[in-house]
């Protein structure tokens, strides 16, 4: 893909590229400017705090909103099995009020862009302001706020979602005095967001401040979705207003496994799979902002070596979990309905939603809260179904693997592990350990769901493409089979006592004819003479099957003590037919007297692995 | 946040028979793999001149020569990696700042590029396992042991074997997961996870038998380029995009028989 130039052109002299070609030019203009098509607008901020703004700061809040605008003006394609149009080559010239200092770290800050966003390129080449640069106070549009910010001592960035929540809620759980940082891109998270602090605040405003940058294209949307470069503005607000307060931390939460984020499956290598909290992203940008301002500000992720489940459990740990539910993890919010803020498909949807099952946490993080209920609602082809699938597969896979595995299957912890806090040998093992730890609780929740709906599954009352129709037959799921064999076979001898109590049934065909509508009215939907199946050189179909075809029921009327043998050996032949189909089998043998003395002796010779066996009567 | 990116096969003709091939019930994974080889021949082809590529190559070839004359430490500290903590990791870390200075000179890449990068750590993780080098503390001289059994004509086959293979194997995997979560469920073509273990044997299969013919080429090309003389960018840049188009013609072949 050819590169694209991108001018931020208010306060830009005369310009023009040397010895390169490009093949579309992208103008920015920066509010107040006359002609902006980028807003840039700082609600509640205080006016000592504007006012103060030194030059170098101003500049870097106009470079991150430069740079979050051009990312999402310029597309990356989607129907490319090959990404050549995802890795975008950008080049950017940008006047600066600090053009000196900007250049001491341009090779670095490159570098930090281009792994952030995961394109080919993205350069920059600043450049002297022309004219007199806009000072810090029109970026305010709202009135000044008499809060203060008085005894803030950190600062965390403040997305709305469940991890930020956590990491805000700890704060002021250890008596620390945060102040919110958020980004807003369009007024959907805004009530969200507001209403988050306001339960924080609990009628206390000087518990927990919040501030609000909007940065947006103004005038139509985005051309790119994808938002890669959205965190480098997210962390430079909060690093311009740590400086300005002199708050010497900042906490950007995230849990471990979004933070390493590595790779669903092949196709989300890169930064398809987003870098926004990679340590290597935070490491760098925290290195390269206390060189630019001047400062000594640590940068930090208390999550890094937690799950999702584990913050969550933070959450309520520290008495605010009945605020989980007014949180929103979407990454979809732009299609959210009101009441269903979550999609309840998406990556980080998915994840919360196991988290919560992980942790039992489903009453603070109701199902009503997302679109769709993943376990059982029908899901649309492609993203809908990829990530679940992908999501179920990615933990089935790291469940079993040792470390050194770890290292041939996912390289990618090459481009973090130099940037891991404390004893990297030991952070990475303690990263694996969390990747296998969470794999085993996921894949546990699923074999929970799936043995609470497993009557449904069979009989075919779930949707096709719900995730436990489509994971139904997987390995973490086989077993539930076997009680849900014990229950027929419990329902059949039951009923079947009672229904032939006086009189025994004449046939096989009147035992099945009364066991189709014991299982009706059990509400287990069974097919009857289906499906035919070849084995060898003859055709066989079992007397009952579910509707998934994991059960074949197959009943025998014993008559005469003299059929026991015959018996015996149909029941082996079947077992052996039905099994070659991969089905389980239960075998349902009505006696109408006690023929068969001692049922184990059948029992034992014919019960296995998937082959299930009641004598009744 | 941790957003993942999802995007679908287009709708050529090529990849409509990829998108046919799942859709149908009986459709083999041999089948599967093949069709999905096919679409992706003409895009791997074009990855001859990759530099990542190349640069993998380049790396799995001097890397065991510079072992062998312990000139690793020297290289590590040219690439701004001076040895001094974990050498393994060291090395790790080298190599990654290598080939990532190489993506900034030459921007023009997609995703085989990330593949080839991927697919050399790959690589080079493999070895060590293979060396019984331990994942943490190795010491220094084990290390380098360990990879100068490498600077040989069967040593070199081996690396770029398992290179080759690891690139082929990602770069049709990533077109595979595309379409695999489509066909997923009850009456469906991956209806257990047997069907997906099948796919991913195959796919392994497919891969080993189409690399192995390319593991004797690599042999014989170091006899001849570096052992009686300094291997040279050049003759390994033309090595990497001779290896490229014997991958691509070897899954022509295949399919054709």
């Amino acid at each position: 893909m050819k590169p694209t130039l991108v001018k931020c052109a208010t306060g830009l002299g005369p310009y023009k590229a040397k010895g390169r070609e490009f093949e579309r030019t992208l103008e920015l203009r920066i509010s107040p400017d006359q002609h902006a098509n980028v807003r840039l607008r700082v609600d509640n901020i205080e006016s000592r705090i504007i006012h103060e703004f030194s030059p170098i700061v101003l500049d870097l809040l106009e470079l991150a909103s430069y740079l979050y605008v051009a990312d999402t003006s310029i597309p990356r394609g989607c129907h490319d099995p090959f990404g050549d149009a995802w890795y975008r080559t950008i080049h950017i010239v940008i006047p600066v009020r600090e053009a000196s200092c900007w250049k001491r770290v341009q090779k670095p800050l490159e570098e930090l862009l281009t792994f952030l966003s995961g394109d080919a390129q993205i350069t920059l080449d600043f450049q002297p302001y022309t004219g007199k640069p806009p000072s810090g106070q029109t970026y305010i549009d709202f009135p000044e706020t008499d809060a203060g910010y008085k005894g803030a001592n950190t600062v965390v960035l403040f997305s709305g979602g469940i991890d930020s929540l956590a990491g805000a809620s700890q704060e002021i759980s250890v008596g620390m005095v945060p102040l919110l940082v958020s980004h807003r891109s369009a007024a959907m998270r805004v009530a969200t967001q507001s209403s988050l602090v306001r339960q924080l605040q609990a009628g206390d405003p000087t518990k927990v401040y919040a501030l609000n940058m909007w940065v947006n294209r103004m005038g139509r949307g985005q051309a790119d979705v994808n938002q890669r470069l959205r965190s480098f503005l997210y962390l430079s607000l909060a690093f311009a207003i740590a400086q300005q307060l002199r708050v010497e931390n900042i906490l950007y939460c995230e849990n471990g496994i979004s933070s390493f984020n590595l790779p669903l499956a092949a196709d989300r290598i890169g930064s398809r799979s987003t870098r926004t909290t990679n340590p290597r992203v935070l490491c760098t940008f925290e290195a390269l902002m206390n060189q630019v301002l001047q400062t000594q500000i640590s940068l930090h992720n208390p999550f890094l070596f937690l799950s999702k489940a584990d913050v969550m459990a933070r959450i309520v740990a520290v008495g605010n979990g009945n605020l989980i539910g007014s949180a929103v993890t979407c990454a979809r919010t732009i299609r959210a309905k009101r009441g269903t803020p979550n999609c309840g498909t998406c990556y980080q949807c998915i994840m919360r939603r196991f988290a919560s099952e992980q942790r039992n946490l489903q009453h603070y993080d109701p199902v009503r809260v997302y679109a769709k209920d993943i376990f059982t609602d029908e899901l649309t082809e492609g993203e809908e179904r990829s990530n679940p699938v992908q999501w179920v597969r990615f933990h089935e896979k790291v469940v079993d693997l040792v470390d050194d595995q770890f290292e041939v299957e996912f390289p990618e912890t090459v481009d973090f592990y130099d940037f891991l806090p404390g004893d990297k040998p030991e952070s990475l093992r303690s990263i694996f350990a969390l990747y296998r730890r969470n794999a085993q609780e996921v894949l546990a929740v699923l074999q929970e769901k799936q043995a609470n709906y497993f009557r449904q599954f069979l009989s075919g009352e779930l949707p096709p493409h719900c995730l436990l129709s489509l994971i139904g037959q997987r390995r973490h799921l086989e077993e539930p089979i076997q009680p849900y064999a014990v229950r027929i076979a419990g329902i059949a001898e039951v009923a079947l006592r009672r229904a032939f109590a006086a009189t025994p049934p004449e046939s096989e065909t009147a035992l099945q004819d009364q066991l189709e509508v014991i299982f009706e009215a059990a509400g287990d939907k069974l097919h009857r003479e289906y499906p035919t199946l070849v084995f060898s050189i003859v055709k066989t179909k079992p007397d009952f099957s579910t509707t998934c075809g994991k059960l074949f029921i197959e009943t025998k009327l014993l008559k005469d003590s003299r059929r026991r043998a015959a018996l015996l050996d149909a029941m082996l032949a079947d077992k052996e037919k039905y099994s070659a189909a991969g089905a389980a089998v239960l075998f349902l043998v009505y006696q109408s007297a006690a023929y068969i003395a001692d049922p184990t002796e059948l029992t034992d010779k014919i019960t296995g692995e998937h082959v299930f066996c009641k004598v009744i009567g | 946040m941790g957003h993942s990116r999802y995007d679908s096969l287009p709708k050529t003709k090529r990849w409509r028979q990829v998108i046919e091939a799942f859709s149908r019930l009986d459709s083999t994974p041999e089948e599967l793999v093949a069709a999905t080889s096919q679409a992706a021949g003409d895009s791997l082809w074009q990855t001859r001149k990759d530099p990542l590529v190349f640069k993998s190559c380049w790396l799995l070839l001097t890397l065991p020569l510079l072992a062998r004359s312990d000139q690793l430490d020297q290289w590590l500290r040219e690439v701004g990696t001076p040895p001094g903590g974990d050498y393994k990791r060291d090395l790790l870390t080298g190599t990654r700042k290598f080939l990532d200075q190489a993506a900034t000179r030459t921007p023009l890449r997609n995703i085989f590029s990330e593949t080839a990068r991927l697919a050399f750590f790959e690589t080079l993780a493999t070895a060590f396992n293979q060396s019984n080098l331990v994942l943490f503390g190795a010491e220094p001289e084990q290390v380098r042991k360990s990879l100068s059994r490498y600077a040989s004509p069967e040593g070199f086959q081996t690396l770029a074997e398992t290179f080759f293979r690891a690139y082929l194997k990602r770069s049709l995997a990533n077109v595979l997961e595309k379409e695999i979560p489509n066909h997923h469920g009850i009456a469906e073509r991956f209806a257990g996870a047997n069907d997906t273990r099948e796919l991913e044997e195959s796919l392994n299969a497919y891969c080993a038998e189409t690399t192995a013919l390319l593991s004797q080429y690599a042999r014989d090309w170091y006899a001849k380029n570096a052992i009686h003389r300094q291997p040279t960018e050049g003759r390994t840049r033309a090595f990497a995009a001779y290896a490229v188009e014997k991958l691509v013609e070897d899954l022509v072949r295949e399919q054709a028989q």
